[in-house]
């Protein structure tokens, strides 16, 4: 059986500010485990985002502070470790891509010194050998002319061609996880699958793990094995591809297919949006946090808070009704089911 | 009506509260001002809410209660001071032997200069003379700057080049060198200051408001505006002037610091303010020969020209975050 | 880049041009007739004022005067000084020095401090350091220059020596030079912090709120990200773009500095430029203010200019233009 690569358990990550405590990460847990993907998903404000730079550590710690639960890298717990033994894993064991290549990229320097730094810090390169190196991993990303690329500056190169670099920066080292926060979300669309496309094909090379982390559903379709949705910090759903999509069990993560065009069946065609906002993560709302939007609340979703139970297997989610029968999302919007099999008499008669 | 002139419309009805109001509005700031918005009712100006903010910054507040009450001294003293401590002007020779360099005590606070004049007159003299210079100088820099900014930003081209090439000769000269020989050929005196720096100091206030022009020239609601057949002067007015407004306002106040200390620095060069009339800088430049043996002198008004400059600085500070300013020059 | 630079040169002549012309017209605006006034306290017969004014050029109508007047600044002549008799040029060169030497003093210390300042600053913010560094900042940019000058003078140059009996101070004035109790560079000391005070407040508060801004960049982000340590994120990429903001400002202060620092230098009575042009004024000697301010001009001009190019070799972006495919 494959160790573990990565555990994060019951992890709790606050701000805390001058206007309150923000709730950003509040008991998060999964496993990942090598070569595998693990897409997750969530609005923004989801915390999916911080989840991740918790992990590296890269949350600065006055405000944050990870206020609870671990993360355990190949069984070291990686929130104990200090600053020289962090430092180690970053860009090196563990690899992070970020949202937006046109800021993430320093404009002062040549990509081929950006991609080299990592060797050098890591492996102890030679300049010489980690700008060769720099170069084979141009190509590897599938940068036309890598050898003259190599030495222009990142205002040079267009957006698809800035997050390869980053792909290979953080490929780098061979680490053992990538992640990839909204790796696509600021690029154009035809870009977005290439770029996936290019990260599906590196990691069946390179054999690493990827947490790809997206508010897009339809993303995490191709690529991943497992799902994570995360609502206001909190994990709502965990499952396999599969099951998500055909069976999922939480209303939120009805809404999010429903919002994808391709997925929104309904005579007329037209999107069902969730309605309503993300919530304030300083005041988050009292029992289940989604409670506010979801077209099925009853009493108990004002007071309790839903713990996250396996209900298939792994297969499990955070609300009241998960998994009872008749609560299933349907073919068409949410407004025309019925929470429960009382419900559904009362909307019969 | 089609799809665009309703836009159009309403883009012009909301040119009223600008939609940079607007924007600023939904980016919110703390929820405090949600609580202010929400108990206030109604609409809420980017005015009212600037001075909300303002008035929460101790130091802002503080440098205008300060300035508040220099004000208020500099332009009563010709009621009270001459009666409390003495003519600041005027030197009696007969007594001026036995009132020189007194140190301070109730009837002189700050005690007397080397002529037997009370300090504390005298600066506040001064004060009327620095703010007026302050005042008025950085209105004419205000109203060429605008009317130069407005010419190079909205007509561009030619003219922009024009306009900033000029900007650009006022620049190269070291300032207090070009003050001077403005000031030489006019003749000394408060007139000759007033203009000469006013004269100066246009060319930051028009990059200003050029950047604030070419910034929103291409906004929608300057468009539908033109659609609507409103003329140049117009739209620069009703449209433009508002939104380049704030980072003016910031940058005037700052520079009423600059302003004076400019004075200071001309009267102390012999150039600005004659005397008899107190200016601040004129009594720095008297002070010179008494550094050693009354050093009390000017230690006064140095202190005076400090606390006054500062207190501009640290208010057009709490007015640039007030106002959510980026001044980029 | 080349046509970046093709364009900050075209800029530069329009510009001096201007400058020249401004101050042709302060010469010809400035009451009295220069001719009589060259001529000093002896009244002159009509006939030899007359053909002094021809000499001069003086009796050419006006666009031809300025055009002779462009070229004797082209061939280098920038008149004669009225009180002295000594062309101009040789003036400047005499006293220039002084003021370079000046600047360069002061140019260091800002660099030191200033930058110094703003980094400890912003790295350490809210600490104790930084509000010092705030505080004394905004109280430094509201100073006037020569009231500082005039507490140096006062603390070391006059009471250190009461309270040192007469063994330690420094000196307060002049510029030193053979036979005098100091070593010249002494004579800079108290001169240079003046100037250099209110520059370097400004330097250090722009030092630390470019340091700050960089800090939260993405791509320092990423910095950390590779797993770079917090002291090689600071001076390896930070700084590197920090630093391009506060180099300009220094170096245009130079600039400033270099066209003759009029206060600090008649403060200390230190001979260069700036003070000579000052007196020049007092003195009405005209052909050497207005030749030393179109000489001073230039230099500045010309340091604008060069500090425009070299920020286009800085920065990477102006360097290889805007983002192509190729």
């Amino acid at each position: 059986m494959a160790e573990d690569l990565l555990v994060v358990d019951d992890l709790k990550m606050y701000f805390y500010t001058r206007d309150g405590v923000v709730k950003a990460v509040d008991g998060v847990s999964y496993t990942l485990n090598s070569g595998e993907t693990l897409g997750v998903v969530g609005e923004s404000g989801s915390g999916k985002s911080v989840t991740a730079l918790t992990i590296m550590r890269l949350i600065p710690e006055p405000p944050g502070k990870v206020v609870g639960g671990d993360v355990r890298f190949r069984g070291e717990s990686l929130i104990a470790m200090n600053d020289e033994e962090i430092r180690k894993i970053r860009g090196n064991r563990i690899a992070m891509v970020f949202q937006d290549p046109m800021t993430s990229l320093n404009p002062v320097y040549r990509i081929g010194r950006q991609i080299a730094e990592p060797l050098i810090l890591h492996k102890g390169m030679s300049k010489a050998e980690a700008h060769a190196r720099a170069i084979e991993l141009l190509e590897l990303v599938g940068i036309p002319h890598p050898k003259s690329r190599v030495r222009d500056y990142p205002h040079q190169l267009s957006g698809g061609m800035r997050q390869r670099v980053m792909i290979a920066m953080a490929l780098a080292n061979d680490p053992d996880i990538l992640i990839a926060d909204e790796p696509t979300t600021a690029l154009d669309v035809t870009i977005q699958a290439q770029i996936l496309e290019l990260m599906e094909e590196l990691q069946k090379r390179m054999g690493s793990a990827i947490i790809l982390i997206t508010h897009d559903l339809g993303v995490v379709a191709d690529m991943a094995d497992n799902i994570m949705v995360m609502y206001a910090g909190r994990p709502v759903e965990y499952g396999t591809v599969d099951e998500l999509f055909y069976e999922p069990f939480h209303p939120y993560t009805w809404g999010l297919i429903d919002s994808l065009p391709e997925y929104a069946v309904d005579e007329k065609g037209t999107l069902c949006p969730i309605k309503g906002q993300p919530p304030s993560l300083i005041n988050v709302p009292s029992g289940c946090a989604f409670h506010p939007r979801c077209p099925f609340a009853q009493d108990i979703c004002f007071t309790d808070v839903p713990q996250f139970l396996d209900i298939k297997g792994t297969h499990g989610a955070a609300c009241h009704f998960a998994g009872e029968d008749g609560f299933t999302r349907g073919e068409a919007c949410p407004v025309e089911r019925p929470a429960t099999a009382q419900a559904a008499e009362g909307v019969a008669s | 009506m089609p799809i665009d002139d309703k836009k159009a419309v309403e883009a012009v009805e909301e040119g009223k509260d600008s939609p940079r109001i607007q924007h600023h509005l939904e980016t919110g700031g703390a929820p405090l001002d949600q609580v202010a918005s929400a108990t206030s009712g109604g609409s809420r100006t980017l005015w009212r809410d600037a001075w909300y903010r303002l008035s929460r910054n101790k130091l802002a507040v503080a440098a205008l209660v300060y300035l508040a009450i220099v004000g208020i001294l500099a332009v009563t003293a010709p009621l009270w001071a001459t009666r409390l401590f003495g003519d600041p002007l005027f030197v009696d020779t007969t007594t001026v032997m036995k009132t020189r360099f007194l140190a301070p005590s109730l009837s002189h606070p700050m005690g007397t200069d080397d002529f037997g004049r009370d300090t504390f007159a005298r600066l506040v003299y001064g004060a009327r003379i620095s703010l007026t210079v302050g005042i008025v100088a950085t209105f004419i820099s205000v109203v060429l700057g605008l009317i130069f900014g407005a010419i190079s930003g909205y007509y561009g081209g030619m003219v922009d080049s024009v306009v900033m090439r000029l900007t650009d000769v006022f620049l190269a000269f070291p300032y207090i060198l070009l003050a001077i020989l403005l000031i030489s050929l006019m003749g000394m005196g408060l007139g000759p200051v007033l203009a000469a720096i006013g004269i100066l100091g246009w060319t930051t206030i028009a990059r200003v408001f050029r950047s604030s022009i070419l910034s929103v020239k291409e906004n929608d609601y300057v468009e539908a505006a033109r659609a609507m057949g409103a003329s140049d002067a117009r739209i620069m007015i009703k449209h433009i002037l508002p939104n380049a407004l704030a980072p003016i306002i910031v940058y005037a106040t700052m520079s009423l610091g600059g302003v004076i200390l400019t004075e200071a620095a001309l009267s102390f060069l012999g150039v600005g303010i004659q005397p008899p009339t107190p200016s601040w800088g004129r009594m720095l430049n008297e002070a010179q020969g008494y550094i050693v043996t009354h050093p009390a002198l000017f230690i006064w008004p140095g202190i005076a020209i400090i606390s006054t400059v500062l207190a501009f600085v640290l208010l057009g500070d709490g007015l640039r975050d007030a106002l959510d300013v980026k001044v980029n020059e | 880049m080349l046509q970046y630079i093709a364009r900050r040169v075209l800029q530069f002549i329009p510009v001096f041009l201007g400058v020249t012309l401004l101050l042709f017209v302060l010469t010809r605006v400035i009451p009295g007739d220069p001719v009589a006034m060259m001529s000093g306290q002896r009244t002159q017969s009509p006939v030899i004022l007359q053909q002094m004014r021809h000499a001069y050029g003086l009796d050419l109508p006006l666009p031809q005067q300025y055009v002779k007047y462009l070229g004797d600044i082209l061939r280098g002549d920038f008149g004669t000084s009225i009180t002295t008799g000594r062309p101009v040029r040789d003036i400047f060169v005499e006293k220039y020095p002084y003021t370079v030497r000046l600047a360069l003093a002061a140019i260091i210390i800002e660099i030191i401090v200033g930058i110094g300042a703003g980094v400890i600053s912003a790295v350490k913010q809210y600490s104790f350091w930084d509000v010092m560094v705030t505080l004394s900042t905004s109280l430094l940019v509201s100073l006037p220059v020569f009231w500082l000058g005039m507490l140096l003078q006062m603390f070391f140059g006059i009471w250190l020596k009461q309270w040192t009996h007469g063994q330690f101070y420094l000196p307060m004035s002049g510029a030193g030079g053979p036979g005098a109790p100091f070593p010249s560079w002494v004579y800079l000391i108290l001169p240079a912090i003046t100037l250099a005070s209110v520059s370097t407040a400004y330097a250090a508060r722009i030092q630390r709120s470019q340091l700050l801004e960089v800090s939260g960049s993405d791509y320092i982000r990423t910095a950390r990200a590779k797993g770079l340590s917090d002291t090689a994120v600071l001076w390896r990429h930070s700084m590197k773009n920090a630093l391009i903001p506060v180099v300009t400002f220094i170096a245009l202060d130079l600039g400033a500095m270099m066209s003759g620092a009029i206060l600090t230098e008649t403060v200390f009575n230190w001979p260069g430029i700036g003070y000579t042009i000052f007196l020049s004024i007092n003195k009405r000697d005209w052909p050497v203010v207005i030749g030393a301010t179109i000489i001073v001009t230039f230099v500045f001009l010309v340091i604008n200019l060069l500090v425009d190019i070299s920020y286009a070799f800085l920065d990477p972006r102006i360097r290889y233009g805007s983002s192509q495919e190729r």
